[in-house]
């Protein structure tokens, strides 16, 4: 009841924040836009007049691009260059961004305006920083040392037995399934306590975020878990029906542009739900204990 | 007398079990060679001691005063051997790394000990560290039609670093291990000019050459090793600890044999060929495309080149500890590679099992010399391979399939043989151990793969597959030779196609076969210019003006056309015109420029050299066509994905 009670708060205060999920959407846009656009105009002045662009009709072609020659290794730097930029940068904004939803999602929060967007946005920035860092930190290591190492264990060592294998393997998928929505709940934890409270205190917030994950695990981390499904069940539809879709007209491919970008507003809005139940989830605990 | 007698007895009784038909219905090559052998696999000491009665028959016309044997374990022996030098490296430091081969005894079928008669020789390269190849004197020559009969007790450690033949730990993979003639080429034969012995040393980048033969090989072993052979398995037997493989192989070019208690056996029935897979327990869930894929290159190479002959097939998905014997090839018995985790759009390890098949047929029934000429054999294979894989798999995805990335296996030679920076450094003249700058893999896969694509796209893909069938009934069983195989390519051609591409194909093969040029194809340009009608003195009426009168404007539309790159083939050449019309034409592609020009109320919109990208060879298809409105829906779309991806992929890794 609990849960469900979260995720409808979830989905109705992320509909409320839908101009801060707009804001997101839109400087993500730019900001991808930023190496996709020069690349495109790269590849652009590479092929030239050239009809050789029919090669991409069955999708991306690697003799295309071999046939560049030289001009091939200019493009990658630029573009593996390009993309560690915009990595970079959009972890960055990204965490700021989440300092202005987060502060949306509360449940005091009636009204949404631009400049208490990027108010909380900028406050909260060093510690949504460093919790992020910190929850990503450990999740890399935990993916490393739980899933990756005995998965590639088992793939090169026939000497273990196929009953070991399916153990480990199942071990590394089990404790996966349980690791990684959980420090996703410690860093939800952390930053909806974190913009709840004046003073940055990112340690305290982490603090917290560990002690309801552990405290109210099971509703919590139910909660999660439901939430990230349908994530994952999104993402897979979307990376397994977009790449099959070759419009090849220009109305087409304004129209591959707008549900591309609808479905990019979808994942963020699924993102803020998950956002929003978390808030609502320890909104309604911290009730209970005062 | 007695003794004598019995030699006389014992030799009619051997060529009985030899000429008998065990596997096949009838002899398919001359079997100049027979090893009879009696093996034991020692898993203590890693060592397999062998009893071997083998012969050479002298069918030429020469007098022979010697034979020569191959030796290759002896390669693994120290890091003086030419492997070694040319490799890098080394064999490891302990002695169980170390792999050779020991003759404990050697005698001629009077019993003669031959030991003293054995010198270790080094044809290639003179290296005297070297003791892959032996030479034995005759005690007195081979009479032309003589058969020199060998008795040999032998001693083979295996190495310890698995590079196609070795072990590791329990598994083990036994090739190249056994005293094992080279192949007698009298005058005429090949590129012979006078009669001697091809038996190279064991190179780095280099395979194998053999004389068909029969084999029947005893195998003794542990009774829990299971065991793979390239021979049809004729008896079993088991003592109380250890068993006894008995096998036969007929004209096969190779024994090789693997055995480990890890294997889980698998069999299948295609046609006549009963299939036998091995591999580890584990990788059961890659049974099922492994054996499609076999079946899928049977079909497809005994449709287009010829019947497979055998009764039998084995092949081994080795484990990852037995990885280096994987991807070889000895005919009735070849390697595969896979892996536990193998995802269905990776055609990886069907990839690998069709390649490695193919070779029973370029390397197994036309046992051309990979020494010498590697093309004849990985080339075409690799041809083929990608032939068979785009066919089944899918044209344009054989290789890889994925939603947003598709590879072709088509596209993977011409790839490879693009990004190779050293791809003019040499010509398929030299030998395979001479390609310099780490060239050997390009120019004996990738680059003849390129051109025979690009030979079909010249001749046709039925004329091609003609030529492989003329190939295949005219040398099966036999040593072909590159000029063979070009020799062949004539005739066909001239057969289907008449003069229409000269009086033969050596136009051909002179520029990419033994040629280093590259080839390139250009349009530079197009130019639709009105034509301006004199119609006074000084007073030019333009078409402006004539279309005030009712006439279209006219223009004259000229096509430029470069030859960039040395080699000179012949394209076709398609221009499209504004009013939807579209011309052919044809260049033969010798000169270094070629323009056509046309008159009319049409304009050129595009142009496009090779519009069916059949010249593989072109190393730039970029410059093969022009138009004065490039489509922008490709990279428009291609960018719009790409937007949408790193938008995803920024807001996955900011949690």
């Amino acid at each position: 009841m609990k849960i469900i009670k979260s995720f409808i708060s979830g989905v109705r205060t992320s509909v409320k924040s839908w101009r801060g999920i707009l804001i997101t959407w839109f400087l993500t846009l730019i900001i991808v836009s930023m190496l996709a656009i020069p690349f495109k105009g790269a590849l652009k002045a590479a092929f030239g007049n050239s009809m050789i662009t029919e090669k991409l009709a069955y999708g991306f072609n690697t003799e295309l691009f071999t046939d560049l020659g030289s001009t091939l290794k200019v493009i990658v730097s630029f573009f593996s260059t390009g993309l560690l930029l915009v990595m970079f940068f959009g972890f960055f904004l990204n965490i700021f961004l989440a300092g202005g939803l987060f502060n949306g999602l509360r449940k005091d929060n009636n009204s949404f305006t631009f400049p208490a967007f990027f108010n909380s946005a900028a406050k909260n920035f060093w510690s949504f920083l460093i919790i992020s860092l910190i929850t990503r930190l450990i999740i890399n290591f935990i993916s490393g040392l739980v899933i990756a190492a005995p998965l590639i264990f088992i793939s090169l060592n026939e000497n273990i037995s196929t009953k070991t294998s399916i153990i480990v393997a199942s071990a590394s998928g089990l404790i996966s399934i349980v690791i990684i929505p959980f420090m996703l709940l410690v860093a939800d934890y952390a930053r909806a306590w974190q913009v709840k409270n004046e003073k940055s205190a990112c340690f305290t917030a982490i603090g917290f975020g560990f002690s309801q994950a552990f405290s109210k695990f099971w509703s919590s981390y139910l909660l999660m878990l439901a939430i990230l499904s349908v994530q994952i069940l999104f993402i897979y539809v979307v990376f397994t029906t977009l790449p099959g879709w070759r419009p090849v007209s220009a109305g087409g491919i304004i129209l591959l542009f707008l549900v591309s970008q609808i479905l990019f507003f979808i994942r963020i809005f699924l993102k803020v739900w998950r956002y929003g139940s978390v808030t609502a989830l320890m909104e309604e605990n911290l009730e209970k204990t005062f | 007398m007695k003794k004598l007698l019995l030699v006389i007895i014992g030799s009619f009784l051997l060529r009985q079990i030899i000429t008998a038909q065990l596997v096949l219905n009838k002899p398919f090559s001359d079997r100049l060679t027979y090893y009879k052998i009696d093996a034991k696999l020692d898993i203590t000491s890693k060592t397999v001691k062998g009893e071997m009665t083998a012969y050479w028959v002298n069918n030429s016309t020469d007098k022979v005063n010697d034979v020569q044997l191959h030796m290759y374990l002896n390669a693994f022996s120290s890091n003086k051997s030419t492997y070694y030098k040319e490799s890098g490296g080394d064999p490891g430091y302990e002695n169980s790394d170390y792999g050779w081969i020991d003759i404990v005894s050697i005698t001629d079928k009077k019993g003669t000990d031959l030991s003293s008669k054995m010198q270790y020789i080094s044809p290639d390269d003179g290296n005297p560290d070297d003791k892959t190849v032996l030479k034995i004197d005759l005690p007195k020559p081979a009479e032309p039609g003589d058969t020199v009969y060998l008795n040999v007790d032998f001693e083979s450690k295996l190495p310890s670093k698995i590079i196609r033949t070795g072990y590791s730990d329990d598994y083990f993979f036994v090739a190249q291990w056994f005293p094992k003639f080279g192949v007698y080429e009298p005058a005429g034969m090949r590129y012979a000019t006078k009669g001697g012995w091809n038996c190279h040393q064991f190179h780095s980048h280099s395979e194998f050459y053999s004389n068909h033969s029969v084999y029947d090989v005893k195998i003794t072993l542990p009774k829990d090793y299971v065991v793979g052979s390239g021979g049809l398995l004729i008896n079993e037997t088991e003592g109380t600890e250890s068993k006894t493989m008995t096998y036969r192989a007929e004209d096969i070019v190779d024994f090789a044999w693997t055995a480990w208690p890890g294997y889980a056996v698998y069999t299948d029935q295609w046609k006549h060929v009963k299939i036998t897979l091995l591999l580890p327990s584990e990788r059961r869930n890659q049974v099922e495309r492994q054996f499609q894929a076999v079946k899928n290159a049977l079909e497809y190479l005994e449709l287009n080149v010829g019947p497979y002959p055998w009764p039998h097939l084995t092949f081994v998905d080795p484990p990852s500890k037995g990885s280096g014997a994987g991807g070889m090839e000895y005919t009735t018995i070849f390697t595969s590679s896979s892996s536990f985790i193998m995802p269905s759009f990776f055609r990886m390890p069907e990839m690998v099992t069709i390649h490695e098949f193919g070779h029973s047929y370029f390397m197994g029934i036309l046992a051309s010399n990979e020494f010498e000429e590697p093309w004849l054999d990985e080339g075409i294979n690799s041809f083929w391979e990608a032939r068979i894989v785009d066919h089944y798999y899918g044209k344009y995805s054989g290789m890889l399939d994925l939603p947003f990335l598709k590879v072709a296996d088509k596209s993977m030679s011409r790839t490879s043989y693009l990004s190779s920076g050293s791809r003019q450094v040499i010509s398929n003249r030299e030998y395979s151990w001479n390609y310099p700058h780490d060239t050997y893999g390009m120019m004996s896969y990738m680059k003849p793969a390129t051109w025979l694509y690009t030979l079909m796209g010249i001749v046709g893909e039925e004329t091609t597959d003609e030529i492989f069938r003329e190939y295949y009934r005219k040398w099966a069983f036999k040593h072909p030779s590159g000029k063979d195989f070009v020799n062949v390519v004539n005739e066909v051609v001239t057969r289907i196609h008449g003069d229409k591409f000269g009086p033969d194909m050596n136009w051909f093969f002179d520029q990419t076969l033994y040629g280093t040029g590259i080839c390139d194809y250009k349009v530079s340009g197009f130019t639709n210019t009105k034509i301006q009608k004199m119609i006074g003195r000084n007073e030019i009426q333009d078409s402006g003006e004539s279309k005030k009168h009712g006439v279209d404007s006219v223009y004259r539309s000229e096509v430029q056309l470069e030859r960039i790159g040395e080699v000179m083939l012949p394209v076709e050449i398609l221009i499209h015109f504004n009013n939807g019309d579209e011309v052919w034409e044809t260049w033969d592609g010798k000169s270094r420029y070629k323009d056509f020009t046309y008159t009319g109320t049409r304009k050129i919109v595009w142009v496009k050299i090779d519009p069916e990208y059949k010249i593989t060879m072109d190393v730039n298809y970029i410059n093969n066509s022009l138009t004065e409105d490039p489509d922008p829906v490709p990279l428009r779309r291609m960018t719009n994905k790409l937007i949408t991806y790193l938008q995803f992929l920024v807001s996955i890794i900011s949690l």
